[in-house]
């Protein structure tokens, strides 16, 4: 695979970046050969699954794709397909000297609190041939149940520093030139995020071997659909429908959530033209808007009802 | 005989539209056993023809046909019970059979293992395998998507149904206007199936056919009440009476509430009405999914209340369409792509589809415009590449 990102993912854990404190705990893990359930918590591009996967790998060496298996709880629609994949793979034994398999639940925080106390009794039912280790965002979203079983570790937003040193190392392979300005450019764009990082560092390689960092930050909004400004401009013009059929249209498109365009509204809302105090009132309807979504069911008649918001607050 | 006997079609070239399809269908048959993939998948809405296009090439090659039917049960065991039998027939009489198996996609979750048993005996046959099917992205066909080619049939261009419905009252010696079968092959949406009971309804009087004994003929049940409990609710005085039209009315309020949305900012006079209809959406919105999430159907008169105070009072002109009906469906192939392609990175990446989508796509989109040549090693073939140029 010729994504840096996956190319350079860090097979040891002396190479993951920023998370010096997880490191080497996790470490200590496979120095004993002992496992517990783990639970990592923290945002996007952390090393989570990288740590997964390390994991696997050195516990079970070149079988580890056999023991070891990577479900994903916002994709396999509901909890009976992961019960009956995790049954599968659990009954037979492992293929290996240790023994027990290890499964990977990535977006773990996204199960209902129903199918998380189903989970939690499939985790006990298989406890003796599985170790899960479930990934999610939010740990509050997690019913405290699970969250008793497992050991939690807490992976934060890779720091400047940690992120800059491990691009330096990818462009160096890469035969990049990259300049200070472009790499503290991507540590500012990516906010910890090493994933959004590379991908970006690989994006604008495309175009040149010399990255600056005006190409970068060109690449950042271009990474993020642009049309949420227009649907913004025309809202504080006073055109709703052409905006609200925009928004629709973008977030058809890109397969947008409710929640994405909130974050991206929140963002964008503040490049607008418009006096502090509008914005702010319109920063505080998005947040009501966003927990309305949680607990509604369309978030497009929630948005909806936002940009009608924004509208009336912009001419007022 | 009705006049849909009498007419429908008994031969290929009877059949109206999709020309070019009727020969790659013919040519799939006739060729079966040289070309690399050994079943044809016809996908298409419904009344697109599907399954009459493989019965009727049957016929035309002179070729029995074995069909399995959204009826059967087909479970793994059922499918191999079924088609076993046609299978091994073969070998006796020598000459090939065409097998259809009917709307592939509405297997059902108690025919587990259907899908995956069908892929493994097309691999086998040795007669031409013919699969309907409507949606060719739907997630269910993964297990067969590789071994079949497909082919979209499209509906029946409007005139063309209406000049055949011309030629059907010619010759039964009616008269008839032609905005009133205009009227008719719209209404029923270019269903050839539907207009021709229609017509038999309508010819069964020998007089001429007009627009207003169409129109009478064929009033679709569920637009009027839907129509007429949009236009109360928007008219009503107060949200009493607009709840009282959607209580009193066959519309499920799951049905009603896109048209709401839709016309909320078509008739509101002023943006504050805009905004009040649509914040009392939102707020009809919250309950309702309160309701899916706790399964607590006692909420749901808040859900029409709110419903009721988003609608009256609106007065609108003319009721809308709802325009996301319409553009889900022009994305439907294009998101259903997307998703596919998606999940097909999910795995290397080790990355959720929707991470991948948004995370990846826009990067791949990038790496595809600056190599046009050689995409493989990020895991893209062609035409996943043709459409991340085209769409992201």
């Amino acid at each position: 695979m010729d994504l840096w990102s996956e190319k350079y993912r860090p097979k040891r854990f002396q190479d993951l970046a920023g998370q010096a404190h997880v490191a080497t705990r996790l470490q200590s893990f496979i120095d004993s050969g002992t496992l517990p359930h783990l639970l990592f918590a923290g945002p996007a591009g952390t090393g989570k699954t990288t740590s997964a996967l390390i994991i696997a790998k050195s516990f079970f060496g070149d079988n580890w794709s056999k023991n070891f298996l990577e479900l994903n709880a916002s994709d396999e629609r509901g909890i009976d397909v992961i019960r009956v994949k995790v049954k599968d793979f659990a009954r037979t034994k492992a293929l290996s000297e240790v023994p027990f398999k290890v499964i990977l639940l990535d977006e773990a925080d996204n199960l209902t609190t129903d199918a998380q106390q189903a989970l939690r009794r499939t985790m006990e039912k298989y406890t003796g041939t599985c170790r899960f280790i479930l990934d999610c965002n939010y740990p509050s979203k997690i019913i405290d149940p699970i969250k008793s079983r497992c050991a939690v570790f807490s992976f934060k937003p890779v720091d400047a520093e940690s992120l800059i040193s491990a691009l330096s190392r990818v462009s160096n392979e890469e035969g990049l030139r990259v300049g200070e300005d472009a790499f503290k450019a991507l540590a500012i764009v990516s906010e910890g995020d090493l994933r959004k990082a590379t991908n970006l560092l690989q994006a604008s390689a495309t175009t040149s071997k010399n990255i600056k960092s005006d190409a970068i930050y060109t690449l950042a909004n271009y990474a993020r659909p642009s049309e949420i400004v227009t649907v913004l401009t025309l809202c504080r013009d006073g055109d709703f429908i052409r905006a609200r059929n925009m928004l629709f249209d973008v977030m058809t498109k890109y397969g947008l959530s409710g929640i994405d365009v909130a974050k991206q509204l929140q963002r964008r809302i503040l490049d607008l033209k418009l006096e502090q105090a509008k914005k702010l009132a319109i920063i505080s309807d998005i947040g009501e808007t966003e927990f309305r979504m949680v607990e509604g069911s369309d978030p497009f008649v929630q948005l909806e009802a936002l940009l009608a918001k924004i509208v009336i607050t912009a001419a007022s | 005989m009705t006049i849909l006997e009498r007419y429908s079609p008994k031969h290929l070239s009877q059949v109206l539209g999709n020309s070019s399809q009727k020969e790659r269908v013919l040519s799939f048959v006739k060729n079966h056993g040289k070309q690399k993939k050994r079943a044809l998948l016809l996908w298409g809405d419904v009344r697109t023809g599907k399954t009459l296009l493989a019965h009727l090439v049957a016929k035309e090659l002179d070729m029995p046909l074995v069909e399995i039917t959204a009826s059967d049960k087909r479970s793994k065991k059922s499918v191999n019970e079924l088609l076993f039998p046609a299978l091994t027939s073969a070998s006796i009489f020598g000459g090939k059979k065409l097998i259809l198996i009917d709307d592939i996609d509405c297997m059902s979750a108690q025919d587990r293992g259907g899908v995956t048993e069908v892929a493994k005996l097309i691999s086998q046959s040795p007669h031409p395998v013919i699969l309907t099917a409507q949606d060719y992205w739907n997630r269910k066909l993964t297990p067969l998507r590789k071994q079949v080619s497909h082919l979209e049939l499209e509906p029946i261009p409007l005139l063309e149904l209406v000049a055949y419905l011309d030629m059907i009252c010619k010759h039964e010696g009616v008269l008839a206007a032609k905005d009133a079968l205009v009227y008719l092959a719209k209404e029923r949406t270019h269903d050839v199936r539907a207009a021709l009971i229609d017509l038999d309804v309508l010819l069964q009087e020998k007089r001429p056919l007009t627009i207003e004994r169409a129109k009478l003929i064929n009033p679709r049940d569920e637009k009027t009440n839907l129509q007429n409990t949009l236009t109360l609710m928007m008219r009503a005085k107060s949200f009493e009476d607009a709840h009282h039209a959607l209580f009193n009315s066959q519309e499920s309020y799951d049905t009603v509430m896109p048209w709401i949305d839709e016309n909320i900012a078509h008739a509101a006079k002023t943006r504050r009405e805009t905004l009040n209809a649509h914040d009392y959406l939102s707020r009809a919105d919250v309950f309702r999914g309160r309701i899916l999430k706790r399964q607590y159907w006692r909420l749901l008169a808040y859900v029409t209340t709110f419903m009721a105070a988003a609608s009256y009072d609106l007065h609108p002109k003319k009721i809308e369409y709802p325009r996301k009906f319409r553009k889900l469906f022009q994305f439907k192939n294009q998101t259903a792509k997307a998703r596919a392609l998606a999940r097909k990175l999910a795995p290397i990446l080790h990355a959720s589809p929707k991470t991948v989508q948004q995370h990846y796509f826009p990067l791949l989109k990038k790496i595809v415009e600056a190599n046009k040549h050689g995409v493989s090693s990020y895991g893209l073939d062609n035409e996943d590449a043709a459409f991340l140029l085209k769409y992201y």
